[in-house]
């Protein structure tokens, strides 16, 4: 194990897959020199030069719809949109033509692509600047949809999303970036689509929760633990495949469930892991499940405003001693 | 330019052998067999075959809606596409993409797309390939004057300038956007200018406008265009004035243009000048002219019949193929 | 045919400027919003010397009237000249030079502003049978038109038209030009340079290959010329305003001249022999099947059993000297305000 930023260890995962596959390569909007907007891409370009890692124009459209074309010749392009805000710009180039490329003619079409997406908000960027979008995305066939909590997943699941023959949404939080943790030295070492992660055992409720929320829900647990409440925490790490199994052999044992996400509540990837349950584990349920979301407006700018705004582990705090 | 008396007759057969599919699908969609839209490409086979006979086998293109020329002049299999627009099992996409995604992917086609203006950036992604991959293809963007208002016309050119990719951008202005004029002299038009080729100066690529009509002159544009990309010079614009000679889809009662306009267009057909230049040369005779159309009428007739007589999908295909290589 | 109306016309022609010599040279690129912007300084400028009329050859870009209606405010208001628009079928081809050259010359009018390259001036010339061109660049690689501001163009043009035929004899000058015969018949004309190509189709029309070139027949042979006039050029000197021209024969020799044959593309080509030829000379060429490119357009398809001749002689057009015209006018003080 080594301690790694969020950040680097994506890029590790860059590197180790560029490194063994000439046909990896990098683009976006200040990918290069700039070492991408939240550092991400960092010195890949003085590694791997300006063909590999490639600076483009402000071309969403262009950036998406391109990778699309590289990877049905032979490439495996990493396409970065600097912000999930961002993503409306190019969403022809992800839904009919990333996404059904392979359907539409009959399975002959390979597309295997990552989109990588900084995500989500408490940076006081503001609405646009601040988006989750990923339920938008596991609404669509076609794609895959990926969202690391730390490090270690981080690395180990874009090594996965890279060499996957399909599209892949990768979806970072920002917070995460600086966030350091254990990550395996093994070259090797990768985290396969669609097993999800029990982050913390428990037996008197489940909460599941994505990208930053599971920070926040294992620190509630923590607290409640204190209290001599006992959460078991559920991390799916990719939403599409969703590993409905796990999730519901917990919800089995506990019978509640609390769903925790930074998404805006309605019509979220939330809704759908409760849909997931009310349809195939509604009898292990003692009581309604609970969502704990942003509220259905847009993200404000103000710090006060933006923090009123985020779920918090206080406010998981609260949800679970209600359902208790 | 092509110049061999083999050559040239294959320039014809290309253009009869679409001619001929078309003029099929057009019947047998008007009798009910075929479901959904079909656009077809009648009229405009100089273009797809002028510049698919520029190209070498690893090369690529990408194709449109209207895409069934694009396809043939590509070498596609007739029965293949026959089955594909009947939606039958044997089809190119087993009867998941019909007319408007009909492609051979083995044949370099990067899918026919329904969202006009969707090929030219994927097309520019192909491109890069070439550069990512150290290979000498090149890749032709078919699309329509509608699709060079789009977004994607502008980003992808811009892209495909800026790195100097393998992209040969050829446009088939065929003078509308289904009911929408390409330019008129009046405020109900699709852009301000006339020859979208006008358009390459502003990217920082070569813009020539040809005579779509003459497989010759379309032909002769491409080989240069995919020359200069090949060697490292960039994309190029290629702008093909031609004109449909059906509606925009079959079915369009054409209420925005003119019978007289479509007359004048059609004295201008592509295949009957192109066969006049050949009997002119005397590399064709009348003789030769039927027996070759006789045997494309062959061919078309062969895909009729196995598109007919080919099995429906079954039902549980509904699923499979949404993602390669099997489940999600 | 109307007496003592003072009228010019103007031919634009859309197309002009963007073949295939933007590919395979580096030809400039002249698109119809400057083509338009040309037509209004040119109306701008007759429109200060009280001209009866300006016929425009119809367009299916517009030019005539996308100029007109970019006029604006006191320009607009100050406007007086009466624009006719020709009412005229449209080809989208050549054939809409020619016809509004020959309409125009019904009509009357004093001088024809032409804007194409070569091809839409030997269209012009070869339809107008005593009406005077002034023609101005926007072709590629261009020698008969020239490189010069409109609105200069469009007050020599409206002043020329106030001039006595003594004084138009002195300010324009005649027009060599290249019969084209064909069994005996005039199939077409070629201002500059009549090549023979070894080829048999027209294609993309311009011309680049060199290694198909077998003869050259040119009204001029200058130092500074571009196209395959250039070829000339190395080999000996006829003046635009001299009597004669050369023909020269390509092929294997030891005697090679680089030659500017197209905006940026300099070729070696191998010359056979060459000679001077007279003005009104005859050639004769050997019976074959044969591609003929005329003024670097390659037009005229020739059968191998056609019989094949070329004439240098003078078109009954003649070609305003726009310069000799103002200075003219200068001395005549027409442009004096009293």
């Amino acid at each position: 194990m080594k301690k790694l930023s969020y950040a680097e260890a994506l890029r590790e995962a860059m590197a180790e897959e560029m490194e063994k596959d000439s046909s990896v390569f990098i683009m976006g909007e200040d990918v290069g020199i700039f070492g991408g907007c939240f550092g991400v891409t960092g010195d890949l370009v003085e590694r791997f030069g300006q063909d590999r890692v490639r600076d483009t124009p402000i071309t969403e459209t262009a950036i998406i719809g391109s990778a699309v074309g590289a990877a049905m010749t032979g490439s495996r392009p990493i396409a970065e949109i600097m912000f999930a805000g961002f993503l409306g710009v190019p969403m022809d180039e992800i839904f009919n033509q990333a996404a059904k490329m392979c359907y539409m003619t009959g399975g002959q079409a390979k597309v295997p692509m990552v989109l990588r997406v900084p995500n989500g908000a408490g940076i006081g960027a503001a609405a646009q600047h601040s988006e989750r979008t990923e339920a938008w995305f596991t609404h669509i066939p076609g794609l895959k949809v990926v969202y690391p909590s730390n490090a270690a997943d981080a690395k180990g699941l874009l090594k996965t999303a890279i060499r996957d023959d399909n599209p892949v949404m990768f979806f970072e939080h920002k917070i995460l970036y600086n966030h350091v943790g254990d990550v395996p030295e093994d070259e090797d070492y990768v985290v396969p689509f669609g097993v999800a992660e029990v982050k913390r055992e428990g037996s008197d409720l489940t909460i599941i929760a994505t990208g930053i929320e599971v920070s926040h829900s294992l620190e509630a647990a923590e607290k409640l633990a204190e209290e001599g409440i006992s959460v078991e925490v559920i991390d799916p790490r990719t939403l599409v495949p969703f590993d409905k199994e796990t999730l519901l052999k917990s919800v089995e044992k506990t019978g509640k469930l609390l769903i925790v996400s930074e998404e805006t509540k309605r019509g979220s990837f939330a809704s759908e892991i409760s849909a997931v349950v009310a349809e195939e584990g509604l009898f292990y349920l003692e009581q309604p499940i609970k969502r704990v979301c942003a509220p259905d407006a847009p993200v404000p700018f103000s710090s006060v405003l933006e923090q009123a705004y985020l779920p918090n582990p206080d406010d998981i705090v609260t949800a679970v001693k209600e359902m208790l | 330019m092509k110049e061999s008396k083999e050559e040239l007759v294959k320039l014809l057969e290309d253009m009869l052998v679409i001619r001929e599919f078309e003029t099929k699908v057009q019947k047998h969609f008007a009798e009910g067999e075929i479901p959904g839209f079909v656009h077809l490409y009648l009229g405009e086979e100089a273009v797809a075959v002028g510049a698919c006979s520029a190209l070498k086998e690893d090369d690529f293109i990408t194709s449109t809606h209207r895409g069934h020329g694009h396809l043939l002049a590509r070498g596609g299999d007739l029965k293949k596409m026959m089955a594909e627009i009947f939606g039958k099992a044997t089809g190119y996409n087993k009867g998941k993409g019909g007319s408007m995604h009909i492609a051979d992917v083995s044949l370099g086609i990067l899918g026919a797309n329904g969202i006009v203006g969707a090929g030219l950036p994927i097309a520019a992604g192909s491109g890069i390939s070439a550069q990512i991959l150290d290979k000498d293809s090149v890749t032709i963007c078919f699309f329509g004057d509608g699709a060079s208002n789009r977004g994607t016309f502008h980003e992808a050119i811009n892209m495909a300038s800026v790195w100097d990719l393998p992209v040969v951008f050829v446009c088939e202005n065929n003078l509308y956007g289904i009911s929408m004029p390409q330019y008129t002299n009046d405020h109900r038009k699709g852009q301000n200018i006339q020859d979208v080729s006008d358009r390459a100066v502003a990217y920082g690529i070569s813009g020539v406008t040809v005579d779509g009509n003459d497989v010759m002159a379309v032909n002769e544009a491409v080989v240069e265009a995919v020359k200069k990309a090949r060697s490292g010079g960039g994309p190029s614009l290629i702008e093909c004035k031609t004109y449909r000679h059906r509606g925009h889809f079959e079915g369009d009662p054409t209420v925005y243009r003119s019978d007289e306009e479509v007359e004048r267009w059609k004295e201008k057909d592509p295949i009957d000048r192109f066969v006049k230049i050949l009997k002119d040369q005397e590399i064709l005779d009348d003789e030769g002219y039927k027996e070759l159309r006789n045997e494309v009428k062959g061919r078309v007739e062969e895909a009729l019949q196995f598109a007919q007589e080919s099995p429906e999908p079954d039902p549980s295909e509904v699923t499979t193929d949404v993602y390669y290589g099997g489940a999600e | 045919m109307t007496e003592n109306i003072n009228s010019v016309g103007i031919i634009a022609n859309p197309a002009s400027g963007r073949d295939i010599r933007r590919l395979v040279a580096h030809g400039s690129v002249f698109d119809n919003v400057e083509k338009v912007n040309i037509v209004r300084r040119i109306l701008l400028a007759l429109n200060n010397l009280d001209l009866d009329k300006v016929y425009i050859m119809p367009d299916s870009f517009g030019i005539g009237n996308s100029a007109l209606n970019g006029l604006w405010g006191e320009e607009k208001k100050n406007f007086k000249i009466d624009v006719d628009i020709m009412n005229m079928t449209i080809t989208g081809s050549a054939e809409d030079s020619f016809n509004a050259a020959c309409l125009m010359e019904e009509k009357g009018v004093d001088v024809i502003i032409v804007l194409g390259g070569d091809g839409t001036n030997r269209v012009v010339v070869k339809a107008l049978k005593n009406t005077a061109v002034l023609s101005l660049s926007t072709g590629t690689n261009n020698v008969f038109p020239i490189m010069a501001e409109s609105t200069m163009l469009g007050l020599a043009a409206g002043l020329y038209t106030k001039f006595t035929p003594e004084e138009r004899e002195k300010v324009t000058q005649p027009i060599k030009c290249i019969y084209i015969i064909k069994d005996g018949e005039i199939v077409d004309i070629a201002l500059i340079d009549a090549v023979v190509v070894n080829e048999s189709y027209i294609g993309s029309k311009a011309l680049w290959h060199v290694e198909l070139l077998e003869e050259i027949l040119v009204t001029r042979s200058t130092s500074y010329d571009i196209g395959m006039v250039s070829i000339a050029g190395r080999l000996t000197d006829v003046g635009v305003l001299d009597n004669g021209g050369a023909f020269i024969r390509i092929g294997d020799s030891e005697h090679k001249v680089k030659a500017a044959i197209a905006p940026g593309v300099i070729k070696t080509i191998p010359i056979k022999d060459w000679k001077k030829i007279k003005q009104e000379e005859v050639i004769e060429l050997p019976k074959k099947k044969r591609i003929i490119a005329l003024d670097g357009e390659r037009e005229v398809v020739v059968k191998k059993d056609e019989k094949l001749k070329m004439q240098l002689t003078y078109a009954p057009a003649r070609f305003l000297d726009y310069k000799a015209a103002l200075e003219l006018a200068d001395s005549k003080k027409m442009l004096e305000v009293k």
